[in-house]
């Protein structure tokens, strides 16, 4: 952990080639690019450009035909099972979640990688949770049912349960999909305090434009399973290359 | 192939064997029967024309009628699984007509029957059309498990209506399809009892691994777990332990299904293992008492268990998924 704790990228990509079948990859250009730390970069391009596979391919370690992917400096395949819930954490494009389940047994589950299998699982009470249940303020909502949630809160509980598992990274697909404007807003300000109060480095692929001009610090826009753009959102947003990007 | 060609190939082959099918059978025909009706094709051509085409025209239609109601129920509650009988029409109809054969004395066919046919039918429809899920459109899944909860009740009923028929419940081979409890003795017993607990045990220390499969594959991937493992040894697991029990007890139906269920909209359990835990005590409970019941409803006949397991849960089941 220590080297992880001192490596100066959060993602490495090193001439990495994606493709769900091993013959055919994505794009027959190699792909390189490194993710300072301490940033929030977004990731941007047409449906189909490869995103959620580059998203998958750094949490499960599938779909890389060639080259070298790295969180930290480690490929996702070298990491030990008890490092890897502090490495990233996810919150997914369409969260699965059990219906029936209270928001403070949900939360409490993100303790399940690091309490071992035959020992209880801290309680939501316990000071573990002080600082994420405030940040949220998520208090409120501790002994509702996730199903009883509106879109906006349960986006918040999920990104409760992402920062619980206490990681260095986090990775959001399309976090705001199914979000107003309002709970949008409201789910970039608590991102945006997230970033300062856990010093967590964060890569989010979405498809508004207008909002990643606003929140992010760097942008990586693929496109045909190829880099397209790396570097920092002024720049991006100087060019003409949004145009090109979705033309 | 390209799409036009597909369609070409199959109404050109569709064609062919339409147009073949009349003539086989247990006689094969010659094709000059269809017109030549004296001499040597006399008996063909009255085979033919009035017995192979009529049976066809009913094949062909009841085929291609199931074909597009599974298409349009798939379609309607979106989900590949569903087919016609998911919603218990059908099976309420089948208890229907042996009602009418078994007590009545009507003949399959006959228009009464199929009168009390779609009595059987229509109370079902109307279930559903008065039931809130329906009406508000939401919950396509209660609505399958409704349809599901339906099917199991009426199939039960239509084995105790056969069983009157033929004197005699669940003897011979036929015991396994709706299960029964053979008279161990005490070590034989304690010997199921061991095997199974050890299985259990195995289930609720993979109670954690489960909890996480919960989140979502993604999220499991991060908490350094393996989905495709856990699931292949979650399904080696339960084979074995299902294996066990279905070859000393047969089938019994509706527990796997009804208490989970039960157990999920009453106590809203926390973890899995907690689930597993009450899930347990309730299975135990609920079976213990069918099978008090299976041996004490028309001593000394024994009920299938399983018929009563549905009976019982049955409309408690669906009397919850009715409320909620």
């Amino acid at each position: 952990m220590e080297k992880i704790t001192n490596h100066p990228f959060f993602v490495e990509a090193l001439n990495v080639q994606l493709g769900f079948q091993p013959r055919t990859p994505l794009s027959d250009k190699p792909i390189s690019f490194q993710l300072k730390r301490g940033l929030i970069t977004g990731l941007i391009g047409p449906n189909g450009a490869g995103k959620s596979t580059l998203i998958n391919a750094l949490v499960t370690g599938q779909s890389i035909i060639r080259g070298k992917l790295l969180c930290y400096g480690i490929e996702k395949n070298r990491v030990s099972k008890k490092d890897s819930s502090n490495l990233i954490s996810i919150l997914p494009q369409e969260p699965t979640f059990p219906r029936e389940l209270r928001v403070k047994h949900f939360l409490e589950l993100a303790f399940l990688p690091s309490t071992g299998l035959l020992k209880p699982l801290p309680s939501v009470e316990s000071e573990q949770f002080e600082l994420e249940l405030n940040t949220l303020s998520l208090k409120p909502l501790l002994n509702k049912y996730l199903k009883q949630l509106s879109s906006g809160e349960r986006q918040r509980v999920f990104l409760a349960r992402a920062l619980l598992q206490k990681p260095r990274g986090l990775l959001l697909d399309e976090p705001t999909n199914h979000l107003d404007p309002k709970a949008t807003s409201d789910f970039w300000q608590i991102i945006q305090i997230c970033k300062n109060q856990f010093a967590i480095d964060i890569l989010v692929s979405s498809h508004d434009i207008s909002l990643l001009k606003k929140e992010c610090d760097w942008i990586l826009a693929i496109k045909n399973g190829a880099l397209f753009f790396d570097g920092t959102t002024d720049d991006f947003f100087r060019s003409d290359i949004t145009e090109k990007l979705y033309a | 192939m390209t799409f036009k060609k597909k369609y070409v190939v199959f109404i050109i082959s569709a064609a062919l064997i339409l147009w073949a099918l009349p003539f086989i059978g247990s006689e094969n025909l010659s094709f000059q029967a269809i017109w030549k009706s004296s001499g040597q094709y006399a008996l063909d051509h009255r085979i033919l024309w009035s017995l192979r085409i009529p049976r066809l025209i009913l094949v062909l239609t009841v085929g291609a009628s199931l074909a597009v109601l599974g298409a349009s129920y798939q379609v309607v509650f979106n989900n590949v699984l569903a087919e016609p009988y998911i919603l218990g029409v059908s099976s309420g109809v089948t208890l229907g007509l042996v009602v009418a054969e078994t007590f009545f004395d009507l003949r399959s066919g006959t228009p009464q029957n199929i009168a009390v046919g779609l009595l059987f039918a229509g109370l079902v429809v109307m279930l559903f059309l008065l039931s809130y899920q329906w009406r508000s459109g939401r919950g396509l899944e209660k609505i399958v498990l409704f349809g599901m909860g339906l099917n199991f009740v009426f199939s039960s009923l239509l084995f105790l209506v056969l069983s009157y028929r033929s004197q005699s419940l669940g003897a011979g081979s036929i015991r396994w399809l709706f299960g029964h409890i053979p008279w161990l003795n005490t070590s034989q017993s304690l010997i199921f009892l061991l095997i199974n607990l050890t299985f259990l045990s195995g289930l609720w220390a993979m109670g954690r691994l489960i909890d996480g499969l919960t989140l979502g594959d993604s999220v499991a991937y991060t908490f350094g777990f393996s989905p495709a493992k856990i699931r292949g040894l979650l399904f080696l697991l339960t084979s074995l332990q299902l294996t066990l029990i279905t070859s000393i007890t047969g089938a019994i139906g509706f527990i796997g299904l009804v208490v989970p269920h039960c157990v999920r909209l009453l106590f809203h359990p926390g973890s899995t293992r907690l689930l597993f835990i009450i899930s347990a005590l309730g299975g135990a409970l609920f079976l213990g008492l069918s099978d008090s019941l299976s041996r004490t409803l028309l001593p000394p006949l024994e009920f299938p268990i399983g018929v009563i397991t549905t009976l019982l849960g049955g409309p408690l089941f669906l009397a919850l998924l009715w409320k909620k």
